[in-house]
């Protein structure tokens, strides 16, 4: 008895995993566009792509592996999370959005790419969706974070087709981009986002290629004995940029408390303050803990500028953040003057906006 | 006359500290028994032991039949107790208190007939004055709180009543009303009645029999009005220390001794 | 009698201020229901049936429940000031929740089922401890739920600790504020029989939780099988704000303020009373929801509302009774 109980609960519990196995990230399904005419011969390298566009009514796959069907490419948008809604402006779609997530103020770039955005309606954060604010808005689709799941059912049920997203690393962002473009109907947007990105990707690793990786410690911005451990996104950015995460052995999947002990054993070469913290780069260097620290003696203590976006996490963006990164750590493979030349393109080219060089001061003239 | 309850040999306590060390009586139908003692000296372990509230050893026969063997439905039917402290702290009128003592005769959601609320209702005035019923339970004195829960002890015809010193807070008067009705109600219903109480002389002027305890054990039981003043006074003496007791005018009157 | 007329009165005013909150939280919201097309399949429709009126109807049950469960508390534990976290109902749900969020990632369904048994767990342990310590009467109960209690806020810790600041403990603290902003129709009716059955069944035993407000021996003469009696009531209150508690995360002050409200309304613990504790905390609720709803660009957390609406109204009713009013 108490085998076959057992039996069946190994068989329940494969079932269970197997189920959240099938369910995929982030992937897009188009529908079967009829091939009868015959299409203009694509590009050898764009037969991976979707096709024409736009190709409604659609049907793509979310985040959370729901199914929706968008029946006409659509006009007004909602998006409930910051990371979505840089990528629509990137993506050149904001003046599609009606309402986007709350302390939309907090975000420099609306300000500086689409101050419009500022004015718009807010549906509340992951925390407290404002689910009528939303209704009321009658978006054609909504876009929220995975952790809006239920809300995004409920929209679902009121009638408004809801997608989504997860973006928690390079990949799922790329697979968020793909997303969009299919569900809004601007996939040629998205791939000239996703192409800018991989060249910037096949750049820094060319350019940076035989450099010796100097160990890097990146202080959190809660608090400089804060760090991301390699499962984290951050950590991708510093390699990225051609450094060795000394927390890379850490397992945590958020930003994990380390001691004055550890961190002294580590030694890193350069500390790197992550966006938006809350104490000074001299509050660091005048820890009288910390002045041993190689990083410290030498002044090799460098703030992520945050006035543009918070490089340090999956924003369209976020590969500028690597750029920092290696500019900062390789000087003399990539100097700070071409970074910020590159920077002030990537703006230029995907959020339409002229970039003060005052919002991204060199780190080395400290 | 017929007995009601019999003790024999009862021991109880509260955990390894045994309170009662063998205490055997009987109480018939009809009769107000005192039990007199100093404080700590078992009175309230007993009565509770007697209503089933202690767990005991020896034998307690309650109309003949083994307590601990009668559910606690069939003893509260035939028992009716008033504690030490009556604990209605919130705000509820008087006659709901009182209602309350239906309790053991109402099934689990069953409310009182319009019958026993009205019973409940002239109970109440008879023993704690008119106009006291919509009053807050809580807001009244002392004294009247205990005339209210004595109106829920004598609210259902039990067999068996005790009384856990029910007059502590109640001046003179209502002292002596209380005692004469406890007395009225044995000899007209025949219920039994045992009361434990401070009030040696109130115990002397209305009781048929006491019942002296020291600590845990009965010293014994002495009918009122069948011995001599000096034998009484011998038998308190035990109690209370050097005592007189005096005769007036048909009653019994205890004093302390002033010889030395 | 005056008297029962007039508490006639005040009830029936109690009805009536209900039911124009009710009216009114069917009214006011961030989408514009038109009226004129509630019949058809519309937006208007399917917001009312799915968002409004199943928040309004929480709101209501949610604010009945507490007000009973909290005065079912009081009443139990002899203690004015009793209420859910004294056996660990709250903290227990926060725990189970939070659990949910960081170790489950939580979507609704799942954080309402594990705060609703993370509740219920930490009152039978509380029940099991003092009936193993074979304590008599309420402070036995109490201790073991202030040692639950201990026990639950150490996990809830142990679990913001680990949890990420952004995404779990902003959930976890959002939870323990109490919201009625993301209850829909499948909330409502996942958790009504829940609600209902505990509801029901203090109401019938509503004179046997009278009872349980004496002395335990005085209880037990009464016909009380009082042991039992008090876990069963206890349960009852529990599944109620359990089941509550598990959709709208913690609301604060109502199931403390309702209760008082109604007996310095009625001066009785009757039946009424507990119906008007009720009536009391669901008007109570509906205008601090109405109120979280509107006053700001987005939502209030309601417990903010509840006790900034709450506690000068009890001062009010309090002064007003020193004066001898009323």
């Amino acid at each position: 008895m108490k085998q076959k109980i057992g039996a069946l609960l190994a068989a329940l519990a494969l079932a269970v995993s197997a189920a959240a196995c099938g369910a995929p990230g982030a992937s897009v399904t188009p529908t079967p566009v009829p091939a009868a005419t015959p299409a203009p011969t694509p590009a050898p390298e764009q037969i991976v792509r979707p096709e024409t566009q736009p190709a409604f009514p659609a049907t793509v796959t979310d985040a959370a592996g729901r199914q929706v069907s968008i029946e006409s490419q659509p006009e007004t948008l909602v998006s409930g999370y910051y990371i979505t809604t840089s990528m629509l402006i990137a993506m050149g779609q904001q003046d599609k959005l009606v309402g986007i997530e709350a302390k939309a103020a907090s975000r420099p770039i609306y300000a500086l790419a689409a101050p419009e955005l500022l004015e718009l309606p807010n549906v509340g954060s992951a925390k407290e969706f404002d689910l009528e604010g939303c209704a009321a808005l009658e978006p054609d689709l909504a876009i929220l974070p995975l952790r809006l799941k239920d809300a995004a059912d409920t929209l679902t049920e009121l009638g408004i087709p809801t997608i989504t997203v997860n973006p928690e690393d390079l990949e799922q962002m790329a697979q968020t981009v793909r997303l969009l473009g299919q569900a809004i109907g601007a996939v040629e947007e998205a791939q000239a986002l996703l192409d800018d990105n991989q060249a910037t990707q096949d750049f820094l690793e060319q350019t940076l290629a035989g450099a010796a990786a100097p160990r890097v410690y990146l202080a959190g911005n809660s608090s400089y004995l804060s760090t991301a451990g390699g499962a984290m996104y951050q950590n991708a950015l510093i390699e990225l940029g051609g450094g060795e995460n000394v927390a890379a052995g850490l397992t945590d999947t958020y930003w994990a408390q380390v001691s004055y002990e550890q961190l002294l054993s580590w030694d890193p070469e350069v500390i790197l303050i992550a966006c938006d913290a809350g104490y000074t780069r001299e509050e660091l260097l005048g820890d009288p803990q910390l002045e041993q620290l190689s990083a410290v003696r030498s002044g090799a203590v460098y703030a992520m500028p945050s006035g543009v976006e918070a490089w340090d996490s999956p924003v369209p963006s976020a590969l500028v953040g690597s750029r920092w990164v290696a500019s900062v750590l390789h000087g003399d493979a990539y100097p700070f003057g071409q970074f910020q030349a590159d920077a002030a393109e990537f703006y230029r080219n995907f959020y339409g906006f002229e970039i003060d060089p005052a919002l991204l001061p060199d780190p080395l003239a400290w | 006359m017929a007995e009601l309850l019999r003790a024999v040999g009862l021991e109880a306590g509260y955990g390894d500290r045994r309170v009662l060390h063998g205490v055997s009586f009987r109480l018939y139908a009809g009769e107000l028994c005192a039990l007199l003692g100093s404080n700590g000296c078992g009175k309230s372990t007993l009565l509770r032991a007697l209503c089933g509230l202690l767990p005991y050893r020896g034998s307690c026969l309650l109309e003949g039949e083994e307590l601990r063997n009668l559910t606690q439905r069939q003893q509260t039917q035939r028992i009716a107790y008033l504690t030490q402290r009556g604990g209605v702290s919130l705000s509820l009128s008087a006659l709901d208190v009182v209602l309350m003592g239906y309790n053991p005769v109402l099934g689990l959601l069953e409310r009182p007939s319009r019958a026993q609320v009205e019973h409940a209702k002239h109970m109440l005035e008879e023993i704690a004055g008119p106009g006291v019923a919509g009053r807050d339970f809580a807001a009244l004195s002392e004294g009247q709180k205990q005339m209210v829960l004595f109106a829920r002890t004598l609210l259902r015809d039990t067999r068996l009543l005790l009384l856990d010193e029910p007059d502590s807070a109640l001046d003179f008067p209502n002292r002596r009303r209380m005692l004469s009705l406890l007395r009225q109600r044995a000899q007209q219903r025949g219920e039994g009645v045992l009361l434990c109480s401070h009030d040696v002389n109130l115990a002397l002027r209305y009781a048929q029999r006491l019942l002296l305890l020291k600590e845990g054990r009965l010293l014994c039981g002495v009918r009122v009005d069948a011995v001599p003043p000096a034998e009484l006074a011998e038998a308190l003496s035990q109690l209370y220390g050097p005592v007189e007791v005096l005769r007036h005018g048909g009653y019994f009157i205890m004093t302390g001794d002033e010889r030395d | 009698m005056p008297g029962s007329k007039r508490l006639c009165v005040r009830f029936f005013a109690a009805l009536v201020l209900t039911g124009a909150l009710l009216l009114l939280s069917v009214a006011v919201g961030r989408y514009p229901i038109l009226w004129e097309e509630v019949l058809e399949d519309t937006l208007s429709r399917r917001v009312l049936l799915t968002l409004r009126l199943p928040r309004t109807l929480m709101a209501l049950t949610a604010g009945f429940g507490l007000g009973v469960a909290g005065g079912t508390y009081q009443t139990v534990f002899q203690n004015p000031l009793a209420s859910p976290d004294v056996i660990g109902v709250s903290s227990g749900a926060s725990a189970g929740a939070a659990a949910a969020i960081l170790f489950l990632d939580g979507g609704l369904a799942c954080v309402t089922l594990a705060a609703f048994t993370g509740g219920f767990l930490a009152v039978l342990s509380a029940l099991a401890l003092a009936s193993a310590a074979q304590g008599r009467g309420m402070n036995t109960i109490v201790l073991s739920g202030i040692a639950v209690n201990a026990v639950s806020q150490a996990l809830l810790m142990l679990m913001k600790l680990a949890g990420d600041p952004e995404r779990h403990l902003a959930a976890i603290e959002f939870w323990t504020m109490g919201s009625f902003a993301d209850v829909t129709l499948r909330h409502f009716l996942a958790v009504l029989p829940w609600a209902a059955l505990g509801l029901a069944g203090l109401l019938l035993l509503h004179r046997q939780v009278l009872l349980l407000g004496l002395e335990p021996d005085e209880a037990h003469m009464l016909g009380v099988p009082v042991q039992g009696m008090r876990y069963l009531v206890l349960l009852l209150a529990t599944l109620v704000t359990g089941a509550v508690v598990s959709v709208t995360g913690l609301i604060s002050f109502v199931g403390l303020l309702a209760p008082h409200i109604a007996r310095l309304i009625t001066r009785s613990s009757r039946f009424s009373t507990v119906m008007l504790s009720g009536v009391t905390g669901g008007a109570l609720l509906l205008a601090s929801d109405i109120l979280a709803r509107s006053i700001g660009s987005s939502e209030v957390p309601v417990s903010v509302v509840t006790s900034l609406l709450g506690a000068p109204f009890l001062f009010w009713l309090m002064c007003r009774r020193e004066a001898g009013h009323g």
